[in-house]
């Protein structure tokens, strides 16, 4: 299975890290740069996580954390079931802005 | 109150919208690389996209992004094939303009200005909003390579003020200006240069040569207090200041300022190393002392630069002679490789000190900065890490034939398997009873509602199994020992229960019927599951063999080519990079050998007139 990042707008959030959980267990954690972070902005979409898993039943959660509103410190986290068949698993984590709550939002979705 | 609930626990699980398609995750990806300047990683990520034909409904972007990577990877062939081979016909208005823009950056880079001109023209034609940056600087480079200097300048003037391409620009432009002579443009250029507010090192060294250049410009213009003006301007420290000093201090002698220019030169000649500020220091300190009114000093200071001078020239012809070597040469890349340019600067000087102490690291670094030199050197930097990858390629292909062959051989185990415990047989005894239950179920579908325990055993649900053969046990009970009305009165009873256990079933019949084929259904899709992953496992060995074993060794017979390749390349740009420092030794010894003909002749001259000045017949 493969774990996506993106990120749009980011006026609302400015990321510091991520760290992602399968099944409770921490698969990866990433601390990210200014380039890094300019890169996600500009349209890249970073790979986060590549491995395998068993078919069945799983639970991935990532959890974000940087600066929100107003330079807060700021911590959400997104959780997605999926269900893992022969054919691979692609997931996307998208941090978006939402101009109407003035939030940032956090996503997790499974692609295809 | 979801918003409450998420921050309450810190999780949400979003009705979020769907993943993107993996093509465009993977599209996003090779972008992701090529925004952080790893434009080898980016084309990689294309490159793999293609092979696995993830290129979703809009392959083009990926050719040209394959182009575009390639060209920023230097891979200029790659690139300009990716380019030729994008079909005209498939490409809409903007892809039409990317493919312009990569095109024109090709074209700026051969220097085919006419070529380069076409692309641009497409590239203005579409442009609503001004052009980009870079556009603009193309415009204004192709001008200027025709002499069009207005053209140029309308072209920077679209730039905006804090984009490092106006630096770059100006700065091309004020050079170009000062060589056809047009000291006052030139001057009108620099001065813009000097006063930009860029953001990026580069272009902050752009603009610092660019104040250097404007103070050139005018104490050749006889302006040398504004030239000292625009040197005071620069930063105290840094690459610029000993030309800073040094064009100071020439003003200062333009002025007949000699004391100021004496002690300029001193302070330069307090530093370390060699530079060409310096050996200016070593001719200008004493010309400036002959000049003021205790010239004997000055004789000494000749002495000290011929001495210098002499020194200098020796160290070269060291050095020359090294360079001959070419193991030594291959010393100095290995240092090159060791401690890259912008990486560590102690680092590098002290590993160019150890290999050369004679004539200095920064002598080596200017050499090796030259624009043609640099070139071959970041061209031999990639073979060499190129070369130590091929050099582990076997190592690491043999874990892997390793790893496949480990694969190769459980396959073989799981194959063995299919037949030891006879899952053969057991799919087959589930597919025959499948197709039983299949039978079964068509029969009842035809066949109508009948109240015989046969046909409504194979309708009911467990419980009403169970109360069918109680009413079954009780009518064989009933038919043995009862007798008389009182048999009669119960097996109208039993048959009257019977009745509602059948119109029960009668009436769900048609829910029943859906049920059942329900359950076929899914136990067809369980039994084609386990013909797909037979099929896997009896196939998994031969495919290992055919498909990933066969790929290993053309890998490595290719790695072999490839290896043969960069050795050939790296042996080029060794002689390459040779022939080059063999040249700047040479020019640099003949600036040094003027120098100290320029110092012997001076101290032949400040001897005779000392001489004279001591000779009875000079004194009145």
């Amino acid at each position: 299975m493969a774990v996506y990042l993106s990120m749009d707008v980011g006026e609302f959030f400015q990321l510091d890290s991520v760290t992602v959980e399968l099944d409770g267990d921490e698969v990866t954690h990433h601390l990210y740069t200014e380039r890094q972070v300019d890169a996600l902005l500009r349209g890249g979409v970073q790979r986060l996580y590549l491995g395998n898993v068993n078919q069945g039943r799983h639970r991935l959660t990532a959890f974000f954390t940087g600066r929100g509103p107003s330079e807060r410190d700021y911590r959400r986290a997104a959780t997605v079931e999926f269900e893992k068949t022969f054919e691979p698993a692609f997931i996307e984590l998208a941090i978006r802005d939402s101009e109407s709550k003035y939030q940032p939002e956090f996503s997790a979705a499974i692609g295809n | 109150m979801k918003t409450f609930l998420c921050e309450l626990i810190l999780s949400c699980l979003m009705a979020a919208p769907g993943a993107r398609p993996v093509d465009e995750l993977t599209y996003g990806t090779a972008l992701y690389a090529y925004y952080q300047q790893d434009y080898g990683q980016a084309l990689l990520d294309v490159v793999v996209a293609e092979q696995r034909q993830r290129l979703g409904d809009d392959p083009v972007r990926f050719q040209l992004a394959r182009g575009s990577f390639a060209f920023k990877e230097r891979l200029y062939r790659m690139a300009a094939e990716s380019f030729a081979a994008v079909d005209a016909s498939e490409l809409d208005a903007l892809d039409r303009r990317r493919l312009a823009f990569h095109l024109a950056r090709e074209h700026f880079r051969s220097r085919d200005w006419g070529a380069l001109d076409a692309e641009l023209a497409v590239l203005d034609s579409a442009s609503g909003t001004g052009p980009h940056p870079e556009v603009a600087f193309m415009q204004a480079e192709s001008a200027l390579a025709r002499g069009k200097f207005a053209a140029a300048e309308h072209a920077l003037a679209a730039v905006d003020p804090e984009d490092d391409h106006l630096a770059y620009g100006l700065f091309n432009l004020g050079v170009a200006y000062r060589e056809a002579g047009s000291l006052a443009e030139a001057r009108g250029a620099f001065a813009r240069l000097g006063g930009l507010r860029v953001h990026s090192e580069p272009a902050w060294d752009v603009v610092q040569r660019g104040r250097l250049a404007l103070a050139v410009t005018a104490r050749s213009s006889g302006d040398p207090l504004s030239a000292e003006s625009v040197l005071g301007s620069l930063p105290a420290q840094g690459r610029y200041r000993e030309m800073a000093l040094a064009g100071f201090a020439r003003s200062a002698m333009a002025r007949r300022d000699h004391e100021l220019a004496a002690r300029i030169w001193l302070t330069l000649l307090e530093g370390e190393g060699w530079s060409p500020s310096r050996a200016a220091a070593h001719l200008g300190l004493p010309m400036s002392l002959e000049r003021l009114p205790a010239p004997a000093h000055a004789l000494d200071r000749y002495r000290d630069a011929e001495q210098a001078f002499e020194g200098r020239l020796a160290s070269l012809q060291q050095a020359a002679d090294r360079v001959a070597d070419p193991v030594w040469v291959e010393a100095l890349l290995e240092a090159f490789a060791e401690a890259f340019p912008e990486a560590d600067g102690d680092r590098r000087r002290q590993r160019l000190s150890h290999l050369d102490a004679g004539v200095g690291p920064e002598s080596w670094l200017d050499w090796l900065a030259r624009e043609d030199v640099h070139r071959v050197m970041i061209e031999w930097r990639e073979l060499h890490y190129m070369a130590g990858w091929l050099r582990t390629l076997p190592d690491t292909l043999a874990t892997f034939q390793e790893i496949t062959g480990e694969r190769r051989r459980r396959a073989a185990r799981a194959r063995g398997a299919l037949a030891d415990e006879a899952l053969a047989g057991r799919r087959e005894a589930l597919a025959a009873e499948l197709a039983a239950r299949e039978a079964e179920l068509d029969s009842l579908a035809r066949q109508p509602a009948r109240m015989d325990a046969a046909w409504m055993q194979r309708l009911a649900d467990p419980e009403e199994n169970l109360l069918l053969q109680r009413l079954q046990a009780m009518a064989a009970r009933v038919d043995a020992r009862a007798s008389g009305p009182e048999r009669a009165r119960l097996a109208a009873r039993i048959r009257r229960l019977t009745g509602v256990v059948f119109w029960r079933i009668a009436d769900d019949r048609s829910v029943r019927l859906r049920e059942l084929t329900r359950r076929v259904q899914e136990s067809r899709r369980l039994l084609a599951d386990v013909d797909a992953r037979m099929d896997r496992l009896a196939r998994a060995e031969s495919r290992f063999r055919a498909g990933v074993e066969a790929d290993f060794t053309t890998l490595a017979s290719r790695a072999q080519a490839v290896t043969e390749q960069v050795a050939t390349a790296l042996d080029v740009r060794r002689r390459e990079v040779r022939l080059a420092l063999e040249r700047s030794l040479q020019e640099e010894m003949a600036r040094t050998r003027e120098h100290l003909l320029t110092a012997r002749i001076a101290i032949a001259r400040a001897t005779d007139r000392l001489a004279a000045a001591a000779s009875p017949e000079a004194a009145p």
